[in-house]
Order: C-alpha cells, then sequence, then structure tokens
C-alpha cells in the first residue's frame, strides 16, 4: 500500500471527523451536515471498491492504517475516534458495500448522548452493524483490571471448575429427594408445538421507553399503601432516585417527579420529598450542573422551572446568574411570559452590567407594566434604562424619577420634562429647587432644574425666580449668589418684562456679587433685545 | 525462557506478516521477526510435545492445536486483523513444522501478501508445495467436518465465555447485595458478549442447565436462566436490545428476594397472609438493592420494573416479567431441589402448560413451547433399544453406547430423569464435532 492509499484514507478521516464536528455545531438533519455526510461516503464506498475493506487500528499513540500512522493522539479533530479507544475499541473495520444509513447510524452513536451504563462499545453492540465491525476489550479482561494477582488466579481457578463440572463422565449423585408426581409427556396436545413466527419486540419497545416514568409512577403509587414498612422504603427510594435524578441532570424525568407529588399533599412523605426538590441543596445542585455545561436545554429548563414556586424558581435561578449572558438571557426568555413576577425579583438581584437584556426581555414580554416591576433596583443605571426602555413615561414616573437618588435617573427625567414640556411637573421642579437638597447637587444639574423649569412653564416659574432674585438672607452667602445667579439665567430664558426691574436694581447693586451682576446684565439685555426698548 | 502461549504464536505470526508488507525480506527488522518467529514456533510445538503446530481459523475463532486461542487485550487488533486476513484469503488451516526453513517461511509469507493483496482471487498459498508449511482452504473439509469445526470453535467460545459470565456476575451479585457499587457499564458488555457466544450455539445452550443441578447461588441460576432466555427471545424475534435488557433482567431482577430470609423461602405453604404479603412487596425490594448504585438509565428503570412485578403464582402484566417469569420457573424446575428432584424438561412443560392463564401469561407459555419443541434441546430420553439419549437439537440426536456418543437422527422413545441417567448429558455435547 503506497502513499496514494494512505492520501486517501488519511481524507476519509479527515472528512468523518468534519461530519462530526459539524453535527456538533448545526444539527445532525442540517442540509451541511447531510451534504458532508454524502461527500464522506461517497470517498469511502470508492475506496472499498477497489481495497474490499478499511481497518482502522486505534491504541494509545493514535489511529494506524495498515501499521502506518494516520492520525495521532491528542489532534483534537479526531478526539471522537479516542472515545471508541477509551471504551474499548482497538479497531474499526468498513467492509465493501456499505451502505449510507449505516454510515449515518455510526456517526449518531459518536454524536449522541450515552446513558450512564452504556458507552460506545456497547451501543454499537446494539445497533448491529453489517458493514461495521468492532474490535472491543473482552470486558472480562477490564472487570479484572483492579484485582491482585492472587485475585485474578482464584477467578481462573473457579472458571476452570465450572469447565471441569461440564466435563465431568457422570453426574454429582442427586440429593434425598422424592421424585416429582407430574407426568412426563403426553399432557400436552402436539399443536402446541407448531411454531410461528412472532415479533416481540412492540410490547418490549414501548416498555422500555415508558421504563422511567414508570419507576417513578411505581414508588408514588406506593407511598398509598396500607402498610407503614413499604411508605417509609417507597419514601426512601424516592429519595435516592431523586438524588440520581438531581446528578444526572435529568429534567424531563424531575418534572415528572414533582407532576407526581402533589402541593396538597398530606402525607409527611410526600411533603418531605416535595420540601427536597424545591430546596436549596437539590436546586443547588442542579444550577451548579447547568453552569459546567456548554449547552444548555433551555426549554426543558423552563419546563422544570414553571414547576418550580416562585422563591424556589430564584434558589434555582440565582447561581445561573454567573453564566454568561447569552446563554441566560435564552433561558430567561422561555421564562419571562410565564413567570415575569419571578424575573422581576431576580432582576432586582442582578448588577446594572447583565441586566440590559432581562430588561430588553422584559419589554418584549410584558411591556411598561413588567418593567414596573424592576424599578425597585438598587443601581441607579438599572433604574436609568428602565426610564429608558419605557414605552409610555408619566408624569408619576417622572416626579418619582426627580427624587431619584441617582444623578443620572434625574437628569434623564429633567430632558424628558423639558422634550415634553411637562407643565404639571412645574411645582415639583420649583420645590425641588426650593429644597434643601438642591444644594447638594453640583452646578450642571442644578444649571439643568433651573433651565428645565424656566423652559417648561414660563408664567409660574417667572414670580418664582423672582422671589430667588429679589431675596435677602434666605441662604448662606455662597449659596444665596449661587441661587440668584441661577434665577437670574432662568429669567432671561423665560424673557418676561416682569422681571425687568429686579434684573436692573440687582445688577446694579454694589453688595451683589460679581457673578451675580453680570448674569443679572445679561438676562437684562437679553429680554431688552427682545422687547426692542433700549 | 519459558515457552510461549498461543496467543503469542498467533500474534508473533500477525507481526511477521505485517513487517513483511512494510519492509523488504532482506531488511534487518525482517531477518528480525522472522528468526524470532522460527523460536517461538519451535519453543511451543516443543512445549506441546508436538512435531508441528496446526492453526485453524473456524467461525471467527483460532484454534491452535484444537484448543481456543482467545487475545488478550495488548494483541487484540493483531488477532483481530489476522482473522480478517485469513477470512480474505480463504484460509481455515495452517499447518506449521516445528523447524521450518527460513526459505520455505519467506515463501509462504510472500504468497501469504501476494494474495492478501490480490483480494479478489487468492491461490499462491493453496499452491505453494512446500513441505514445512501447508495451506488447507475451506474447499478441502466436507460440510459435516467444517461444520463440526466450527461447531468446536463456537463451544470452546461458549463454555469460555460461559464460565466468565458466571464466575463475574457471582461477584459482582455479592457485592451489590452487600451494599457495595458495581460497574454495570461492563457489566452490560459483559452481557453482550454472553450472548452473542450464546447466540452460536443456538439452542444448545440448553444443554447445559444440569450445571445447576445442585447449586444453591442465586446468581449462578441468573446465569442459567439466560441460557435459556437467550435462544427463546431469538425465536421471539427479539431485537439485540431486548435480548440485552431480558438477560440482565435474568440476573438482577430476583437480587431484592435475596434479602429474605431462606425459612420463608422454604416454609411458602404455610405462611400467613401477611407474610405472603410481604413476599409479594419483596419483589419491590430489587429496587432497595439497586437504586443506590447510583445508575438510572432507561435500562436500569426497565430491570426494576421487570423485578418488582415478578410476582409468585399471578401472571405478570409487564411483557419483560412475563416472559422472566416462565423462563425463571422452566429453570428452576429442572434442578434439584431439597425437597423434590429435578423434573424432566416434559414435566416442567406440563406444568407450564397446567397453569398457563393461572401463574402464567399464556401466550408466553404457548410460545415457549413452541421454543422447546415436545423435545427439548439437552432433555434426556431412552432410545428404543433402551440405550440412552440426549437431543442435540430437532434432527439430531447423541446415543451413548459402549462408552460413546453416536450422533445421527433417532427417534427418542420415553422420557429418562436425570438423577437415574447414567451419563453426563453434557458430554454429549461437549464431544461432538
Amino acid at each position: 500500500m503506497g502513499a496514494e492509499e494512505l492520501r486517501r484514507v488519511r481524507e476519509i478521516a479527515v472528512n468523518l471527523a468534519s461530519v462530526v464536528k459539524s453535527a456538533r455545531l448545526y444539527q445532525p438533519g442540517h442540509k451541511s451536515v447531510r451534504e458532508m455526510l454524502e461527500r464522506t461516503h461517497g470517498f469511502l464506498l470508492a475506496f472499498l471498491e477497489d481495497y474490499i475493506y478499511l481497518e482502522l487500528e486505534i491504541d494509545a499513540e493514535g489511529m494506524k492504517w495498515e501499521g502506518r500512522p494516520l492520525v495521532e493522539a491528542g489532534e483534537q479533530e479526531f478526539d471522537f475516534l479516542f472515545r471508541f479507544y477509551r471504551d474499548g475499541v482497538r479497531q474499526v473495520t468498513f467492509v465493501q458495500g456499505i451502505p449510507l444509513a449505516e454510515l449515518e447510524a455510526f456517526l449518531a452513536l459518536i454524536y449522541q448522548d450515552c446513558p450512564s451504563d452504556q458507552d460506545l462499545a456497547t451501543l454499537a453492540w446494539r445497533r448491529n452493524f453489517l458493514y461495521i465491525e468492532f474490535a472491543v476489550v473482552e470486558a472480562f479482561h477490564r472487570i479484572l483490571q483492579q484485582d491482585s494477582e492472587e485475585e485474578k488466579k482464584a477467578m481462573r481457578e473457579e472458571m476452570d471448575a465450572w469447565t471441569a463440572l461440564a466435563l465431568r463422565p457422570l453426574l454429582d449423585p442427586a440429593p434425598d429427594a422424592k421424585p416429582s408426581e407430574e407426568v412426563m409427556g403426553g399432557a400436552i396436545p402436539p399443536e402446541a408445538f407448531t411454531a410461528r413466527e412472532r415479533d416481540g419486540n412492540p410490547a418490549l419497545d414501548e416498555t422500555r421507553e415508558r421504563a422511567v416514568e414508570q419507576v417513578i409512577s411505581r414508588l408514588v403509587r406506593a407511598l398509598e399503601s396500607p402498610d407503614e414498612k413499604m411508605i417509609q422504603q417507597a419514601a426512601k427510594n424516592l429519595r435516592m432516585l431523586a438524588d440520581i435524578l438531581l446528578r444526572q441532570a435529568d429534567l424531563e424525568q424531575l418534572c415528572h417527579l414533582l407532576d407526581l407529588l402533589p402541593a396538597d399533599a398530606t402525607q409527611s412523605e410526600v411533603r418531605g420529598l416535595r420540601a427536597f426538590l424545591h430546596g436549596t441543596d437539590a436546586l443547588g445542585r442542579l444550577a451548579g450542573h447547568f453552569l459546567q455545561e456548554e449547552q444548555w436545554p433551555e426549554y426543558s429548563m423552563a419546563l422544570f422551572c414553571n414547576r418550580l414556586g416562585d422563591d424556589s424558581l430564584l434558589l434555582f435561578l440565582r447561581p445561573l446568574l454567573a453564566a454568561p449572558q447569552e446563554k441566560l438571557d435564552r433561558l430567561l426568555d422561555c421564562l419571562m411570559r410565564f413567570r415575569g413576577d419571578v424575573m422581576a425579583r431576580l432582576g432586582l438581584e442582578m448588577p446594572a452590567s447583565r441586566i440590559a437584556g432581562l430588561l430588553d426581555l422584559a419589554r418584549e414580554a410584558g411591556g411598561d407594566a413588567l418593567l414596573d416591576a424592576f424599578t425597585g433596583h438598587r443601581e441607579g443605571a438599572v433604574r436609568l434604562e428602565i426610564l429608558r426602555r419605557r414605552a409610555v413615561v408619566t408624569d408619576a414616573h417622572l416626579e418619582a424619577a426627580l427624587k431619584d437618588p441617582d444623578r443620572g435617573v434625574r437628569m434623564h427625567a429633567l430632558s424628558l420634562i423639558s422634550r415634553d414640556r411637562r407643565a404639571a411637573l412645574v411645582p415639583t421642579l420649583l420645590d425641588g429647587i426650593r429644597g434643601e437638597a438642591f444644594a447638594a447637587l453640583d452646578s450642571g444639574e442644578k444649571e439643568k432644574w433651573v433651565v428645565v423649569a424656566a423652559m417648561t412653564a414660563r408664567e409660574q416659574a417667572e414670580d418664582f425666580f423672582i422671589g430667588f432674585l429679589e431675596s435677602k438672607g434666605l441662604f448662606a452667602s455662597a449659596r444665596e449668589e449661587e441661587m440668584k445667579a441661577l434665577a437670574a439665567k432662568a429669567l432671561g430664558i423665560i424673557g418676561g418684562e416682569k422681571a425687568l426691574p429686579a434684573l436692573q436694581r440687582e445688577s446694579k447693586r454694589i453688595t451683589s456679587s460679581p457673578r451675580v451682576r453680570q448674569s443679572c446684565s445679561i438676562s437684562r439685555d437679553v429680554i431688552l433685545k427682545k422687547t426692542k426698548k433700549p | 525462557m519459558s515457552d510461549p502461549t498461543a496467543s503469542e504464536l498467533i500474534t508473533r505470526l500477525f507481526a511477521l506478516i505485517r513487517t513483511h508488507e512494510i519492509y523488504p525480506y532482506e531488511n534487518a527488522t525482517s531477518q528480525s521477526l522472522r528468526r524470532e518467529f522460527r523460536s517461538c514456533l519451535e519453543r511451543f510445538c516443543r512445549g506441546e510435545e508436538a512435531a508441528e503446530v496446526m492453526i485453524e481459523m473456524y467461525s471467527d475463532h483460532f484454534l491452535v492445536n484444537n484448543r481456543l486461542v482467545k487475545p488478550d487485550p495488548a494483541s487484540l487488533s493483531h488477532f483481530t486483523s489476522l482473522l480478517f486476513r485469513f477470512k480474505q484469503i480463504k484460509l481455515k488451516r495452517l499447518r506449521l513444522n516445528a523447524h521450518v526453513p527460513e526459505t520455505e517461511l519467506i515463501l509462504f509469507v510472500k504468497a501469504f501478501i501476494q494474495d492478501w493483496s490480490r483480494r479478489h482471487a487468492p491461490d499462491a498459498i493453496l499452491t505453494m508445495g512446500l513441505s514445512s508449511v501447508a495451506c488447507f482452504a475451506g474447499g478441502g473439509d466436507t460440510e459435516e467436518v467444517a461444520a463440526g469445526k466450527a461447531y468446536q470453535a463456537d463451544l470452546s467460545n461458549f463454555l469460555d465465555m460461559l464460565s466468565k459470565t458466571i464466575v463475574t456476575h457471582q461477584r459482582v451479585f455479592r457485592q451489590v447485595l452487600q451494599g457495595g457499587s458495581a460497574d454495570f457499564l461492563l457489566i452490560r458488555r459483559l452481557v453482550q458478549e454472553f450472548i452473542t457466544a450464546a447466540l452460536q450455539m443456538r439452542a444448545r445452550s440448553l444443554g447445559f442447565l444440569p450445571l445447576g443441578l445442585l447449586e444453591k447461588r442465586e446468581a449462578v441460576h441468573g446465569v442459567l436462566r439466560a441460557l435459556v432466555a437467550i435462544p427463546f427471545g431469538k425465536s421471539l424475534g427479539l431485537s439485540r436490545v431486548n435480548q440485552e435488557e431480558l438477560v440482565m433482567a435474568c440476573f438482577f431482577c430476583a437480587i431484592g428476594k435475596e434479602r429474605i430470609a431462606l425459612e420463608l423461602v422454604a416454609e411458602w405453604g404455610s405462611l400467613s397472609k401477611t407474610e405472603h404479603e410481604a413476599f409479594e412487596w419483596a419483589a419491590f425490594q430489587t429496587f432497595q438493592v439497586l437504586l443506590p448504585l447510583g445508575v438510572f438509565s432507561p435500562s436500569m428503570a426497565l430491570l426494576l420494573n421487570t423485578g418488582a412485578e415478578m410476582k409468585f403464582q399471578q401472571p405478570a402484566e409487564h411483557p419483560f416479567a412475563r416472559i422472566l417469569q416462565v423462563v425463571r420457573a422452566y429453570e428452576a424446575m429442572v434442578q434439584h431441589k431439597p425437597f423434590r428432584l429435578a423434573l424432566h424438561p416434559t414435566e416442567a412443560m406440563n406444568v407450564l402448560w397446567r397453569d398457563r392463564g393461572k401463574s402464567f401469561n399464556q401466550e408466553t407459555v404457548e410460545a415457549f413451547l413452541e421454543f422447546l419443541g415436545p423435545h427439548p434441546v439437552g432433555s434426556t430420553w431412552t432410545m428404543k433399544q433402551g440405550y440412552p439419549l440426549v437431543v442435540m437439537d430437532p434432527s439430531l440426536s447423541a446415543v451413548y453406547k459402549e462408552g460413546k456418543w453416536y450422533y445421527f437422527h433417532a427417534e427418542p422413545e420415553k422420557p429418562w430423569p436425570l438423577h437415574t441417567f447414567p451419563v453426563n448429558p453434557m458430554s454429549a455435547f461437549l464431544q461432538w464435532g
């Protein structure tokens, strides 16, 4: 076998690896996966047409063909082949004539999840391939692997004893017992022995598919037994089963179990099991499992979540907040429509950096009504985001926002008041300006408050600011100076002639600060210009 | 240096051929491999006290000097590859003289590789004309000889797997019952290998039921039940998956009952109603034993459900439990008990027939009787002249005469109970072929 054959074999191996990789990225039935599979099948069939079979040996160093290295152990794209090695397969042989369906089934082996008591070797045996042969290390060898030499020797001696039992010339003497009183032969009519074709599989297949549900149902039914011992044992078994299902993160069966344990049950065993499944330990473990998983079964997770009470759902979701945003958002999207209230409670615990997606989902799912539930968030940035996302911002929202401890929220509220000319909020604005807390604001914000008040309701604000300008000793001197300057500015924006006398006076008062006199002058000139008075 | 094993001989033969596929004959590696092989061959023959070795390939197994040789984990792929080559070039037997000259060895290897590379039309190995190396293709055997050889290979493999399965299953059963852990993955693998080996025997696995005549251990009877269940399952048309589940049920579904005091079991007839009820839900105890293993797959769930439905004297509803009830009852009836001797298979069938619809599902009993037939494989009879007869299959019997078994179609006349049968009936199966 030369270089050309080696190249062809490697091409087949590379193509197999590509199909597996694509099936993991998309889904096995996806159009591109199908096309790649058909191409790979074509290469394989062509090779088998020339050489009848393709024998791939797998060992700890890698994969070989005809003794020649094909793939080194550690090449990541071929990791699926080394799963075979791990599961005891040492050789995979493809035989001439392999149909596409069989190659597809072979690859399906690789991308399906194995149950905990199966691996690729056992699944391959079950599948009963006709054109693919597997050389698998005998289980007996692997079972003995951990044994000492003495233990191995004892096992082999025992095996030899059984073979020797079969080889003896005579059977051991019978015990001292009565022969049976049954009739030998003749009681069964001859037609009873006529062989017929039977397909014993349908009922068995159906039973196998429902087996897991049946175990759970059986145990739950046993809780209704009149036998106290049976009840206790069933409860114990159910608890063990619940632990296993949690460890395996088998959401489908956990849902089934929860469905069979009614919330209004009076039996202490049922209540106890429900409490366990709804509790921190169980839900924390389950969440921990999913945090380790690359892919989440969001739909199954949502179905499971819908069976949990509000508090339990939070117990489950809290640890999941550590997951990447995209994964978390997909799950929360599934939940938002039906458990919006709980999502809001969850959102209250999320940092501002993570909550944007959740707010968008909330808005899509429940609109402003659902956004309302988030307004209690501790971070101002979040409250601001909520305000920004509202389809309708009422005066009440803005009034609350003006009193928000977060500057960003207040500033945005002021912008909205100004944009929409919310005259009803002017008293709130003016109260705010008059209030003690106004002094603590930075100059930028103070100016905005004043400007917005001035622009929003001129007549209402004019007397207010004239009053500020003419006041004496209402504030400490520095503050008075600042307030007067701001008042002057506001009056300039309002532009009413009524303010002229006060502006004129203050612009010339010697006791006023230069800043106040300047501000008053500017505003006076603006008004005069507007009214065209000299 | 200790004598090489047959397994080593096979491995070296493969290495010899593989090396010559890659390297030229005069290459140092090729020369070294030829030297090592010849040395191995000489020492092996010396250990066997034989002048030559016969390597045969029948039914996907190697026989070396009529003994089955199986690979260890390290040599598995060499064995498999060599088996494949033998099959492709239609080589059935290879005879090698203990002192094969190097020149003849080279000619043999060349011919082998030539036929192997051609793949479509092998013949070089059959026309070598060498004195120390001879090859025989399947065409040289009569149908009877070929069938006999294949049967011997299958039988050797079956006995190997049967003893491994009994020994391993006993250990695992004990461990699980005592609350220890068990690797159910490896157990399933073992079950699959056991099924493959038993199916190659067809219904002749029934001939080995007498292994359990005086056996008290439930684990052993679990394996013997599987000897019945496997060919019965095949007659029902069961898929591989269902066969595997059925055998796992044979092995484990009664494990819960092991927790019941033996004195209760022995006094079944005189138990009170409460004790009967306790016994009934004792099948449920299988849950207590198996759930702590921490494996809950669909297959394990099936096992638990089957075990929970194994009721006494009441037909099960569960489809797997129905089959298992009949198989379990049959296997128990054909073994000795402290209170009665083993029933003849026809007596056991009469019991099933009588109780069909009452203790056993009717349809399952009918299917089972169809499978067994009026003269079940392994059953013991007299022939017309009074000779002991064992049924090998519906068209073949083994008749014991003057210390030997003779195999031909003979009509069984009267049932002969095992406790008075003058010879071990299993020997009929061991000596055939």
